[in-house]
């Protein structure tokens, strides 16, 4: 990664960016649909930013490009160049995707949805729910942990801002 | 000292349908007024009128053939959207041809009502001394990351006449909501291009000396 610059992760619905000016700039989550980074390689910043909104809605819709968007050179005509599509995420997914705009900064952003999308694919959340073995009341000792996973969330396709030509 | 100021100032007016225009100039600030003289609410559109994009080159068109100047406030409609990606840049002022980092904005104008907005020509015309200084006037619905490279205006010479842009819609309802945005689809597309052109020749006090370096 060779990253060396620090990469502050803020938890919240807004946070506030100081400038190499001394200037500050309140950022909110809800500006990037619930999660957004911003990075010093592209910004009068010293060090990279990436806050996350844990209330943030996880289904949102975007718009995804199709093989007539890279043959126009990127143009953005609905539903000739790119369709809605939605997609699901998480708090933690989130966080991995802005991550992925720290690993792949300068990059093609395609980077950061192959990076997204194989977190997406490996991550099963672990939870931990009490269930009732027979003959027990609730609250009885006989209640027992039992581990659920969650389902791998689903790829999510590349978008206008997500794609092998932008940057 | 306002009253002063603008007896002094140039009055001058543009007709535009349903737009009535003034303007007059204050010490480094052009004020231009806006009537709305017609029975429906108005949108200006209103995104560049702040920094940084206040500061760009890329809203100053020369029309070589036709000698004019144009200070154009019209959408760069690839490079605005009804919400940003979520890799935000802040202050760049290049972003404003950079996708998914502009949002459209407007200022409404209700029927019968005036606005005004300040332009402080310091910064509007803050690059009047360097190199590359304007660009070649090009298509705003059109222009793309190829052709941008483009618009590098050769050094012109002779009396250009100096004009004013500015955009007006009529509705703006899936230009800034985000999901109505995405979701609407073609009709937004379709949304994004339904506005009418007001074009306001305007004689600045101030010298500035309109170079093309």
């Amino acid at each position: 990664m060779g990253e060396e610059t620090n990469t502050n992760i803020v938890y919240g619905a807004s946070t506030q960016i100081t400038m190499n000016d001394g200037t500050t700039q309140t950022v909110n989550a809800s500006q990037g649909g619930g999660a957004l980074t911003v990075l010093a390689s592209e910004n009068n910043v010293s060090e990279n930013t990436i806050l996350v909104d844990p209330n943030a809605a996880t289904t949102f819709n975007v718009q995804a490009v199709n093989g007539s968007y890279y043959s126009s050179g990127g143009a953005v005509i609905p539903a000739i160049t790119t369709t809605t599509a939605s997609v699901t995420s998480s708090m933690q997914n989130a966080t991995w995707h802005e991550l992925g705009h720290v690993v792949y900064q300068g990059k093609t952003q395609d980077k950061v949805l192959n990076f997204d999308n194989t977190t997406r694919s490996i991550y099963q959340s672990t939870k931990m729910v009490p269930t009732r073995a027979p003959g027990y009341d609730k609250g009885a000792s006989g209640y027992k942990m039992k581990a659920y996973y969650s389902t791998p969330l689903a790829p999510r396709p590349p978008d206008v801002t997500h794609n092998r030509i932008y940057r | 000292m306002i009253i002063i100021a603008m007896l002094l100032s140039c009055m001058t007016r543009a007709q535009s349908n349903d737009i009535e225009t003034n303007y007059k100039e204050i010490n480094d600030t052009l004020i231009i007024s806006f009537i709305n003289t017609g029975n429906d609410t108005l949108q200006l559109f209103s995104t560049y009128f702040e920094k940084p994009y206040i500061f760009s080159k890329v809203l100053h068109k020369v029309d070589a053939k036709n000698k004019e100047y144009k200070v154009s406030f019209l959408p760069l409609l690839p490079y605005l959207s009804g919400y940003l990606t979520d890799k935000l840049i802040l202050t760049d002022v290049n972003k404003i041809t950079m996708v998914g980092q502009n949002l459209y904005s407007f200022m409404e104008i209700l029927p019968k009502n005036k606005i005004y907005i300040k332009l402080p020509l310091s910064q509007l015309f803050g690059n009047v001394n360097e190199k590359n200084n304007v660009v070649k006037d090009f298509d705003n619905e059109t222009i793309n990351g190829k052709n941008l490279k483009d618009i590098t205006l050769s050094k012109q010479k002779g009396e250009f006449e100096l004009l004013f842009e500015f955009a007006f819609y009529t509705e703006v309802n899936l230009l800034v909501e985000r999901d109505l945005y995405i979701e609407s689809g073609v009709k937004t597309y379709e949304q994004t291009k339904k506005y009418e052109i007001l074009k306001l020749p305007v004689t600045l006090e101030k010298n500035i000396p309109l170079n093309f370096k």
